[in-house]
């Protein structure tokens, strides 16, 4: 690429990153100010003075603290049973010899297609029936449930392209075949796994629906009830809306910026392959 | 090898958990749905009639509402595939050779708008459209551009169209990792080899890169449709299907039917057909995408 | 080392799993519903926790200060009742209720809407009937005709909690530095419209998303045109055709012209409540036409002491020629309360509702904290609001009074339909004889 062309991409890039980043420029931006500038004649709003009792009101009316507890407690829990279910799953799908294998696999992809709001009213009656509402389990299984179908697609993609040499030598070795997969797929998939993850995290992190429907119990609610409950709450109050937003987005960003690099590698190995 | 690999012991202690939480979840809500499509019941917990196809009969053949969100739908899906997966090839190629630091740093920014919570998305693109204090109208008023200004997201010519543009913006990033994720996975002699034969610059991606790509596209495509099918949040939190059901969508309609409407039964009718679409699309999809690739 | 940080977060992440699920477990173990009934043998001391369901979610100020407030009073007689109180946001809170209505969930107490959605709870057995004998005279002193709303097959299911009625909210200072008339006829209203589009300032805020406070309008001009207010509910209910009603045409053909003027901010497609509340209270628009339940604006500290010394309300102006007066009120009584029929404490719960809605309770409360016009009679302090004063006298003063909304007249499924077409009419996709055949059709389903 010449020096001309290489500076010219430069600048297109940098426009479109400050494009990208404007959300978040703009989310800080009017968490700090009355609400009263928000409708106002520029984009963004020089603060006079910086309202830090909008933070003050996300934190403790938004209960910031319980909320989170419980969203790392939800999201965790739901990363953990998605990823040990899709990688077994992905590889009874990929290594693994039955009959039925092309159709559960075609199966479990449905569950890409179908839409949560189809399935959400009988599925709350459902697990009312199981008595699963109103505890950590009447999130953590929904959100596995809607996970699995990707992560599985995920992972299947990138078992194909590593050598099966590897595990073909453990099992001559003897080792079992749950210890195959969790001793030496699992560290082998690595990249893949954490792009799970992070996506998982992603769409449990800000889901909402679900949150307010399957929970009633204060103690167990999530951050992104609170991120709904401030429209109501503090209806004309748009700073403190958006403040509870910023502090709901810090941790997905967190996580995000440091697992990265590795989605990136996590997906590069198994979109070729599809 | 192959006695471990056929062990039906294992292959159940694997699949067995994923299935049920499936069923649970989908085949279960999928059956009940199917009951209630059935009938005429206008909630769950009150009186259940059974009326026979009669709600699929009023949806395919008199129910306006139903076909223009499927038109939406399918319009939408080809804004992401015509003009969101392109950008996203464009970007993801010249990520790959703009390289070094400046390849990672860009990356993770472009993907931010895919950390953010869909409600902050939608708020911000509603205020930016807003006809009189977004930054969108006022960029044009100070380009001298009055004529060019809109209530975008209010008048039933452009919702539908804005709505495009902000759900092109906020998938861009997921996107773009995907096609990047496949450029990253063409090797650099390919190129070397096209370059020997004379190729250059738009000439030598469109000859190797996009069709190396094909895979990643087959796949990409499907999920846009899926996507645009099952496009529910972005709308509900901005134009709510509005105005004048411009902007409906299967979702959304489904949703205000069971919620608001109180059509229960129509709404499983509903959200019946709305399934089997997404199925038959997938399906057709796939058939069209195969038969394509095998002319590479 | 970036593998080892994943595997620490990792295991982090399944400590506090195992740990935080424990203390989870507890809290459900003691979680309402399940404690009630124990410890009955004294049959004094019963200890019970009730659950109320409330579209409230702010608990400090306007309405939700005045339930907490009517909560923790009986609270505070009764120490042997617990109240949890669950409050979402208006959207939440709907669907919600439709998830516990769907598996007859034994929440206690919870707030209704009147008419439409009501309706629904009632088909689905959900809401317990109540005795209106029960709720006659000087304990309770609610206004006449304020029931309409909450009975079905003249049985009652509810209690209003509030007289609702459609006025129009002005900034005072955006008409005086302007100079421009506070209207009260029509064509004054659109004189002024069309003077602040040139001030470059919005003339009416509309949550035009919210699609029901357009039907408002419609059913106001109606109104104004016609003089009277039972046609359009008996039209909903089928019995007679709105495509009969020459008023109907006309009110329809006249509300799509204002719009089409620009009455309303040029966004109001896509506002919600708080946004359209939010123009208004930033002084970007000079009216806001909404209900009298925002009374509480006048002392609501968090808005700008500009804005609230210049808030002032008029009635909805008339049509030159109409029937209709300025004293004639578009007014209903939309929210209220009722008893769950799955309730576990069936006595304890109508006791809390029995004393909540006496008058000295909510309607007090809600009228003393400037919260709300009440659906009951109640007393001046002397320490109201210029704006709550007016909304009284609006009242006080009213000559005639819908008791439910058009959109609210009917079923949900009707409600669903009518919405959809005033919102295709406002923006002009279907035409005024459109329009009311669309009514037709959505009243004739059943």
């Amino acid at each position: 690429m010449s020096k001309a062309n290489r500076s010219m991409l430069w600048i297109f890039f940098l426009l479109v990153a400050c494009v990208q980043l404007f959300p978040l420029v703009w989310l800080v931006d009017f968490s700090l100010v009355d609400s009263n500038e928000f409708f106002s004649d520029s984009v963004l709003v020089w603060p006079d003075i910086i309202k830090w009792q909008n933070y003050i009101n996300a934190w403790v009316d938004g209960q910031f603290v319980r909320y989170l507890i419980n969203s790392v407690i939800v999201s965790g829990a739901t990363i953990i049973l998605t990823t040990v279910i899709s990688l077994s799953m992905a590889y009874a799908f990929t290594r693994m010899e039955w009959k039925w294998r092309a159709f559960f696999f075609g199966v479990i992809l449905l569950g890409i297609m179908i839409p949560i709001h189809a399935t959400l009213l009988p599925n709350f009656a459902i697990f009312k029936t199981l008595g699963l509402t109103d505890s950590y389990w009447g999130l953590i299984l929904p959100y596995t449930a809607v996970s699995v179908p990707f992560s599985t697609f995920i992972l299947t993609g990138f078992m194909r392209s590593i050598p099966r040499a590897i595990e073909e030598s453990a099992v001559m070795d003897g080792a079992s075949i749950y210890r195959t997969v969790f001793q030496i797929i699992l560290p082998l998939t690595m990249p893949a796994v954490v792009t799970v993850a992070v996506t998982t995290f992603l769409n449990c992190w800000n889901e909402f629906i679900m949150a307010y429907t399957f929970i009633s119990n204060n103690s167990l609610k999530t951050l992104p009830f609170s991120v709904m409950n401030f429209a109501g709450q503090y209806a004309s109050d748009y700073g403190s809306q958006f403040a509870v937003m910023v502090l709901t987005s810090i941790p997905a960003i967190v996580i995000y910026a440091i697992f990265n690099e590795k989605i990136t590698k996590g997906v590069t190995a198994g979109a070729v392959k599809g | 090898m192959h006695k471990v690999l056929s062990d039906r012991m294992a292959i159940f202690i694997f699949v067995f958990p994923g299935l049920a939480f499936f069923i649970l979840t989908f085949v279960a809500p999928i059956i009940l749905s199917g009951y209630y499509s059935l009938t005429n019941t206008i909630a769950p917990g009150t009186s259940v009639d059974m009326v026979g196809l009669s709600n699929f009969k009023e949806l395919l053949l008199h129910d306006e509402r139903f076909w223009l969100s499927l038109r939406n739908a399918l319009l939408l899906g080809l804004g992401f595939v015509l003009i969101q997966h392109p950008i996203c090839i464009f970007f993801a190629i010249m990520l790959d050779r703009i390289g070094g630091k400046a390849e990672k740093w860009f990356r993770t920014i472009f993907f931010i708008p895919c950390v953010i919570s869909v409600v902050v998305i939608s708020r911000m693109w509603l205020s930016l459209l807003d006809p009189t204090f977004g930054l969108l109208n006022k960029v044009l008023g100070f380009l001298g551009l009055e004529s060019l200004q809109h209530v975008w997201l209010g008048d039933s010519s452009t919702a539908l169209g804005s709505l495009l543009s902000i759900l092109i913006w906020s998938g861009f990033g997921w996107g773009l990792l995907f096609y990047y994720a496949g450029v990253k996975g063409i090797p650099e002699e390919l190129y070397e080899a096209a370059r020997l034969d004379g190729a250059t610059g738009i000439k030598l991606h469109w000859r190797i890169t996009v069709p190396l790509l094909s895979p990643v596209i087959t796949v990409q495509v499907t999920l846009a449709m899926i996507t645009a099918l099952k496009q529910m949040e972005t709308v509900f939190l901005t134009t709510n299907g509005g105005p004048g059901d411009s902007t409906q969508f299967l979702a959304v309609y489904l949703y205000n039917q069971a919620f608001s409407a109180s059509n229960y039964g129509y709404a499983n009718a509903i959200s019946i057909m709305f399934i089997i679409v997404c199925l038959l699309v997938t399906f057709l999809l796939n058939r069209i995408m195969k038969n394509k690739n095998l002319d590479y | 080392m970036k593998k080892k940080t994943a595997f620490s977060l990792m295991a982090l992440t399944v400590a506090l799993t195992t740990v935080l699920s424990a203390c989870g477990s507890n809290d459900g173990a003691s979680k309402p519903g399940n404690t009630p009934s124990n410890t009955n043998t004294s049959g004094e001391t019963k200890q019970v926790t009730l659950r109320f369901f409330s579209n409230l979610p702010d608990r400090k100020s306007g309405q939700g200060l005045a339930e907490q407030t009517v909560i923790d009073n009986y609270v505070k007689e009764n120490p042997n009742v617990k109240i949890d109180v669950e409050a979402l946001a208006e959207e939440p809170f709907k669907n919600k209720l439709k998830a516990y209505m769907a598996s007859n969930e034994p929440i206690d107490i919870t707030m209704v809407h009147n008419g439409a959605e009501l309706d629904t709870l009632v088909a689905a057995g959900y809401v317990t009937e109540l005795n209106p004998k029960d709720y006659e005279g000087e304990k309770y002193n609610f206004l006449p005709g304020v029931f309409t709303g909450f009975t079905f097959n003249d049985k009652i299911y509810g209690l209003p909690r509030n007289s609702d009625y459609s006025v129009i909210y002005y900034n005072k200072a955006l008409f005086q530095d302007n100079g421009i008339k506070v209207p009260t006829t029509v064509d004054e209203l659109m004189a002024a419209a069309k003077a602040f589009q040139e001030k470059k300032i919005e003339p009416i805020s509309m949550n035009g998303k919210d699609l029901w406070n357009i039907g408002a309008m419609f059913q106001n001009l109606h109104q104004r045109l016609s003089g009277e207010q039972t046609s359009l509910k008996e039209a909903a209910k089928g019995q007679r055709k709105f495509a009969d009603d020459p008023y109907v045409i006309e009110a329809a053909a006249l509300l799509q012209q204002m719009v089409k003027d620009g009455i309303y901010n040029k966004a109001y497609m896509t506002m919600d409540y708080g946004a359209s509340q939010n123009l208004f209270t930033q002084g970007k628009a000079a009216m806001w036409y909404m209900g009298s339940w925002e009374a509480g604006m006048a002392s609501n500290e968090s808005l700008p002491q500009s804005f609230r010394d210049n808030l002032g309300v008029i009635r909805f102006p008339v049509v030159n020629d109409g029937k209709g007066g300025i004293n004639d009120l578009i007014a209903w009584n939309g929210g209220g309360y009722s008893l769950v029929e799955a309730s576990k404490n069936k006595e304890e719960a109508k006791k809390f509702f029995d004393f909540m809605m006496s008058a000295d309770q909510w309607a007090k409360v809600a009228w003393d904290t400037g919260a709300a016009v009440p659906a009951q009679k109640y007393e001046l302090t002397g320490k109201e609001t210029e704006v709550q004063k007016e909304l009284a006298n609006i009242l006080l003063e009213a000559t005639s009074t819908t008791g439910i909304l058009l959109i609210d007249a009917s079923t949900a499924s009707f409600k669903d339909a009518a919405q959809t077409a005033l919102g295709k009419l406002a923006i002009g996709n279907i035409t005024p004889e459109e329009f009311a055949a669309e009514l037709d059709k959505a009243a004739s389903k059943k």
